[in-house]
C-alpha cells in the first residue's frame, strides 16, 4: 500500500459508464437521477436566491433615491 | 496536473504530494508515469476511526468532489480507504481517483459514498455507536438495504436519509437484474451539485450519540490522587527523554493523557483504546489543537483488526501495522490478567512482537479497580502477583526501570526486550 512507493498512472480517459472503474450501480444511477430534480432544484434555488430577493427589493421596496431597475440575468 | 486541482489539493494538506520518479514501469506497454506519494507515518482503517474521524473523512470527500468539479474533474471512487489521517488531520491518498468530468453524467462514485460514510455515520449516530464494527464485516460499505432495515422509522422524515439510504436501497433492488445503459441518465451539474450540498447537510446533522460507555468518563474518575498522576507522569516522561523514540503506540490510551507524553518527546504516536467515547473526546482534542503526531484508534487489544479483504491481506491486522519503538500498557495490565485470563507470558509475547520497549504498570489484586474485577468471580489467579508478573515477563523482557507510583499501589516498570 503505502509502503509500496512506486505507482503506475494509466492515462485517464475511459468513456464513462463502458468502463468505469467502479460499478456506479443501476439502481444507483436511477435514484440520483430522480432525486437530482429536488436537489438541483434547491441549489438553483439557493444560487440565485439572493438575486431574487435583491431583484424584488428593489421592485417593490422603499424608494431610494438611487432607485436603479433591478437586473434580469440570464439563468 | 495541468489542472491546478494538484496544487489547490496538496498546498491545502487536502491530498497527498507525490513526485514523479524514474523507476521502471512493471509493464511498460500501458504505463504513463510512475509516481512516488509522500510516505504517511501510520495507517488505519475505517473501522478503526472513531464516528467523528468518519465524519471528517466524509465531508474532506465531499470537499474534494466539489473542488474538483470546479475544474472540470470528478472523482471516480469514494472509499473511505482512500482516506487516511495524518494524526488528527484526514487527507486523501488516492492521487489517482480524479477523471474528466463529463457534463450531465451522473455521479460513478455515489453508491459507494452512500455505503462507506452515510450509513455506517447514520447508524453510529441513531442506533448504537458500535455499529462501525459492520465495516469490518463489510470492506465495500454497508449494504443499503441492511442500514435501512437497521434504521428508525423517523428516519424517513429526513430528507437526506431518505433518499440517500431508504429510496437508494429500494431502488438497488428494484434495478437490481437489470442494465440500463449509463448514457441514458441524465443528471445536470447543478443536480449534482445540489446532491452534494445534500450529502453534506446530512452528514452535519448527523450528531454524536449519548451514548454511555464503560470507560468514556474514565478520566474524570480515575483512582489516582494528583501525587500519583504526577509521578507516574514524571517517571514516563523521563524514560522516554533517554530513550528518543520515533514511534509510540499507547495500548488501552483512553483520551490520550499519557499518549501525549509520547507526542511531547517528538513522537508520532497513536493512542488505542476499545472505548469508542474515550477515543472520540482523544480526537476531538487533537483535531482542536491541529496536532498531526497524535492518532487515535478503536481499538480491543484482546480482538484487534484481523487481516480482511483478499487473501486475509487487502487490508493489514492491526497487529502488523502497530510495531513501535516505545508501548505503553498503563492501567491495563490488571484486564489482561484477570478480566481476559491471560498468562504473563502470553502477554509479554504480544508487546515482544511489538516493541523493544514496554513501559507497563502493574495493578496488583488489592489495587481498588482490580478489586472490582474480582468483586463478581472466584479469585483463579494465584499467579497475578509483582513476582508471577516480573517472572512472566522475564523470559522475553529485562527490566531497566522499576519504580512505585508514590500514594498508589501501583509500579511503574520500563522494560527492555530481551534479543
Amino acid at each position: 500500500m503505502i509502503s509500496l512507493f512506486v505507482l503506475i498512472i494509466i492515462a485517464a480517459g475511459y468513456p464513462y459508464g463502458a468502463h468505469a472503474y467502479l460499478d456506479p450501480g443501476t439502481g444507483s444511477y436511477a435514484i440520483q437521477v430522480l432525486v437530482g430534480v429536488v436537489f438541483g432544484a434547491a441549489y438553483t434555488l439557493r444560487s440565485f436566491g439572493g438575486r431574487i430577493v435583491t431583484g424584488f427589493k428593489q421592485r417593490f421596496g422603499k424608494k431610494q433615491p438611487a432607485d436603479t431597475p433591478s437586473d434580469d440575468t440570464e439563468e | 496536473m495541468t489542472s491546478g486541482l494538484y496544487t489547490e489539493l496538496s498546498s491545502s494538506g487536502l491530498l497527498v504530494s507525490h513526485e514523479e520518479t524514474a523507476e521502471t514501469p512493471a509493464v511498460k506497454e500501458i504505463a504513463y508515469k510512475v509516481i512516488k506519494p509522500e510516505q504517511l507515518p501510520f495507517i488505519s482503517y475505517p473501522y478503526e476511526w472513531s464516528f467523528s474521524q468518519l465524519k471528517d473523512a466524509a465531508l474532506l470527500t465531499l470537499d474534494i468532489q466539489k473542488r474538483a468539479l470546479a475544474h472540470n474533474l470528478s472523482l471516480k471512487d469514494a472509499s473511505a480507504y482512500n482516506i487516511q489521517f495524518v494524526g488528527s488531520q484526514p487527507i486523501l491518498i488516492d492521487t489517482l481517483s480524479f477523471e474528466r468530468y463529463e457534463a450531465g453524467s451522473p455521479w460513478v462514485a455515489y453508491r459507494q459514498f452512500c455505503q462507506h460514510f452515510l450509513a455506517p455515520l447514520a447508524l453510529m449516530s441513531l442506533v448504537d455507536l458500535r455499529l462501525n464494527g459492520l465495516l469490518r464485516e463489510y470492506i465495500d460499505g454497508i449494504p443499503l438495504d441492511l442500514a435501512s432495515r437497521l434504521l428508525p422509522a423517523k428516519t424517513r422524515l429526513n430528507l437526506g436519509l431518505l433518499t440517500h439510504i431508504h429510496l437508494h436501497a429500494g431502488s438497488q433492488k428494484n434495478l437490481a437484474d437489470k442494465q440500463i445503459a449509463p448514457t441514458r441518465y441524465h443528471l445536470s451539474q447543478e443536480a449534482l451539485l445540489g446532491t452534494l450540498d445534500n450529502l453534506q447537510a446530512t452528514l452535519r446533522g448527523l450528531q454524536f450519540p449519548e451514548q454511555v460507555t464503560e470507560w468514556g468518563e474514565y478520566p474524570d474518575n480515575t483512582n489516582y490522587s494528583r501525587a500519583a498522576h504526577d509521578a507516574k507522569t514524571d517517571f514516563i516522561r523521563g524514560w522516554l527523554e533517554d530513550i528518543k523514540p520515533n514511534r509510540v503506540c499507547d495500548v488501552g490510551a483512553n483520551a490520550g493523557e499519557f499518549t501525549r507524553l509520547g507526542v511531547e518527546s517528538g513522537a508520532f504516536s497513536v493512542a488505542s483504546d476499545i472505548d469508542p467515547v474515550a477515543v472520540e473526546r482523544n480526537y476531538r482534542k487533537a483535531r482542536a489543537e491541529k496536532d498531526r503526531h497524535l492518532l487515535p484508534l478503536v481499538i480491543d487489544i484482546t480482538n484487534p483488526s484481523p487481516g480482511l479483504g483478499w487473501a486475509s491481506a487487502e487490508r493489514a491486522s492491526f497487529l502488523e501495522r502497530a510495531k513501535a519503538d516505545v508501548v505503553f500498557c498503563l492501567a491495563l495490565i490488571h484486564h489482561l490478567g484477570i478480566s481476559n485470563n491471560l498468562p504473563f507470558e502470553q502477554i509479554a509475547d504480544l508487546f515482544a512482537a511489538m516493541t523493544p520497549y514496554l513501559v507497563i504498570e502493574f495493578v496488583p489484586k488489592r489495587d481498588s479497580n482490580a478489586q472490582k474485577l474480582l468483586a463478581s468471580r472466584k479469585d483463579i489467579f494465584p499467579n497475578y502477583t509483582a513476582e508471577g508478573f516480573e517472572a512472566g515477563f522475564s523470559h522475553r523482557f529485562s527490566i531497566v526501570h522499576k519504580e512505585s507510583i508514590s500514594d498508589s499501589q501501583r509500579t511503574l516498570y520500563l522494560l527492555k526486550r530481551k534479543d
